[in-house]
């Protein structure tokens, strides 16, 4: 018997950018784009809105951000608490894509980027995601 | 080719979406907040603190009404943010909100209006529509979001 085609509800995302600006413009066109999109500026805003038991697909965070913790810290922080939830880490400084690499899927993104390379990381983590829930 | 006595709920349709500055420290009172208002269909922009609404201002982006906790970390709180607006933008209404009781004073104007905490997000939606219609910004009808 054929299984019936299951279409997955959209993503959620939680973007964490101290910059306001660039919050506005990634979260805009990521809702634009379908996705439910939750806005923070602090590590503290991410495992608030986690700890609290929000569903969060993906963690989209700005290397440099308020507070002591940095993206890096919080994406082990989120890698060893919740590992259902995928980490896109963003960032300005090119060598951080060395250290980034085994923490987020494909290295940081570098600024600036196109928002449309974000919806495109997203979506193969997504399918990532589905693909390895099938195997 | 679109008729020149437009329907009126076209009109309505076509309009621009009423834009909502929600300017919350906390994050699990900021974002069911935005994310409600966005349910009944309004364009909600977030900021974290008073700094945050100030660079929203700056950078030219058109608000039609603010959401704005009182006690908010930073060198500026809510009242300070509603002075700043009152001086800029003399017609932009502002809705302050606050866990204990405020005195409107000293440049924070009638233009402004207070909401406790804790509210429900329904009173807090009929608060802002009817600043809205006040001020000549909303003219639709927002219904309440289905349940989920």
């Amino acid at each position: 018997m054929s299984k019936a085609l299951i279409v997955p509800p959209p993503s959620t995302i939680l973007v964490v950018e101290p910059d306001i600006l660039v919050r506005m413009v990634i979260a805009s066109y990521l809702r634009d784009c379908g996705y439910t999109v939750f806005e923070g500026v602090s590590a503290a805003d991410v495992m608030a809105v986690l700890g609290s038991g929000k569903k969060i697909d993906v963690v989209l965070a700005e290397v440099q951000l308020c507070g002591e913790v940095d993206g890096f810290r919080l994406a082990r922080c989120v890698r060893e608490q919740y590992p259902d939830v995928d980490v896109i880490l963003t960032t300005g400084a090119r060598r951080a894509a060395d250290k980034a690499s085994d923490l987020c899927e494909d290295g940081p993104l570098e600024k600036p980027y196109h928002p449309q390379e974000i919806a495109r990381r997203i979506n193969l983590l997504r399918e990532r995601r589905r693909t390895a829930a099938q195997a | 080719m679109a008729s020149s006595r437009a329907d009126p709920s076209v009109a309505r349709d076509n309009a621009r979406a009423a834009i909502v500055l929600v300017v919350e420290d906390e994050i699990l009172i900021r974002a069911p907040v935005a994310e409600y208002l966005r349910r009944l269909r309004y364009t909600v922009v977030e900021a974290a603190d008073a700094a945050e609404a100030i660079a929203v201002f700056v950078s030219g982006e058109l608000i039609d009404v603010v959401i704005c906790d009182v006690d908010m970390p930073g060198t500026m709180d809510g009242l300070g943010l509603a002075r700043w607006i009152n001086r800029h933008h003399a017609a932009l209404p502002v809705l302050l909100t606050s866990g204990r009781r405020i005195a409107l004073s000293g440049g924070v104007t009638t233009a402004n209006s207070f909401i406790a905490k804790p509210y429900r997000l329904a009173e807090l939606a009929k608060r802002l529509k009817s600043m809205l219609i006040s001020t000549g910004s909303a003219t639709d009808d927002r219904s309440e979001p289905e349940p989920c």
